[in-house]
């Protein structure tokens, strides 16, 4: 496998937050565009990283809760620089698009009082129904193989529409269940099998 | 309220199991339907500019957490959610390898990330309800639920595209009361 020349010791946390700022404010479309990115400015250019650095970072964090995009470029902080080079990289690929959101944020409340926006809104909110329905599909096909799995999509469609239950719950119980489907049977296997 | 939305944001960044599309109905659940933050709209905004942004979709915080409580609010659900899935990354990167492997965990993931896409289609449900004015509405979001399923088409070209409709059907509408 291809040895990293992992950035010199010493090497500025400046320099990669530069990096990493400017990876943050191009990354245009959400964990393709950022992987793309980071490819080519750390693995090509600079051979600080490898190819299969990468892949692993996306391996690892694929399995954590939270924000894919975020957590490859952590990792990869992790491996460039510690818990320091991750926090700094980490900072600077959010800073961009935090800032220009807080920019739209702001327009946004002055804008929407334009009573003329509305129909663009609503045209706009229609749109990403289409979209996250799109997601659900994808997200399914991804995470709903057997019918346990199917039984647990439709039972927190129920419990969140028809019985209100909050949202974290239903995530957690839902967890809390797959432990039981999945894991649990596994210990009993493994207890069985050591007993002759 | 500055440390609920915190705490929230901590929360919801913990059962994002599939990625950071897979908090946008957590959010939407927790933002709009048990804390009433946002408006059913202000969400798909907030979602659409997510998208359109560059880096994660998540930042669609930074959006809430400022109509929630201004610039503090931003600040406080910017750095929720991503405080704890950026600790879990570097942890990984070096002493949490076996941790993340281990059966509990992963089951937790597989029974979690189902029940994600269900309240995904309770997102869409409650956002279709307030968006649905008429049957031009349904039609835009079926034209953007097949670009973005079958084309490679980028999500702000579909968003504009919505946007753009929207306005023309008002456009036509406030012509015939005319």
């Amino acid at each position: 496998m291809a040895q990293a020349n992992y950035p010199p010791a010493g090497l500025s946390l400046l320099t990669l937050g530069q990096i990493f700022l400017r990876i943050g404010a191009t990354a245009f479309g959400g964990l393709g565009a950022a992987l793309a990115l980071v490819e080519r400015e750390l693995v090509n250019k600079r051979q600080w990283l490898t190819a299969a650095d990468v892949t692993e970072a996306l391996t690892y964090t694929k399995l954590l809760p939270g924000s894919t995009v975020v957590q490859v470029v952590s990792y990869l902080g992790y491996k460039l620089g510690g818990w320091s080079g991750s926090a700094v990289v980490t900072a600077a690929f959010v800073f961009p698009s935090a800032l220009l959101m807080l920019v739209l944020a702001a327009a946004y409340v002055s804008v929407t009082t334009v009573p003329a926006m509305r129909p663009a809104i609503n045209g706009l909110t229609a749109a990403v129904v289409g979209i996250l329905l799109a997601t659900t599909y994808r997200l399914g096909k991804a995470n709903i193989a057997d019918r346990i799995t199917l039984g647990l999509a439709l039972a927190s469609i129920v419990a969140g529409t028809v019985l209100g239950i909050s949202a974290a719950l239903i995530v957690m119980a839902a967890g809390l269940l797959g432990i039981c489907f999945y894991a649990l049977p596994l210990r009993q296997q493994a207890a069985q099998g050591d007993t002759p | 309220m500055i440390l609920d939305l915190f705490t929230r944001c901590v929360l919801i960044s913990l059962l994002a199991f599939g990625g950071g599309q897979a908090a946008l109905p957590l959010i939407e659940r927790i933002a709009v339907g048990e804390t009433g933050w946002l408006h059913p709209q202000d969400f798909a905004t907030a979602v659409a500019f997510g998208y359109v942004t560059p880096g994660p979709v998540l930042i669609t915080m930074t959006f809430l957490g400022y109509r929630a409580a201004g610039i503090a609010g931003a600040c406080v659900a910017t750095l929720g959610i991503f405080l704890m899935p950026w600790a879990l990354a570097a942890a990984a990167a070096q002493l949490l390898r076996r941790w993340i492997q281990h059966p509990w965990l992963q089951s937790f993931g597989r029974g979690g990330a189902p029940a994600v896409v269900g309240l995904l289609v309770v997102t869409a449900w409650s956002l279709g309800r307030s968006a649905f004015a008429s049957e031009v509405h349904i039609g835009i979001a079926g034209i953007a639920l097949a670009l973005a399923l079958w084309t490679k088409m980028h999500p702000i070209v579909i968003l504009l595209g919505g946007a753009v409709s929207g306005a023309l059907y008002g456009l036509l509408k406030g012509a015939e009361t005319l």
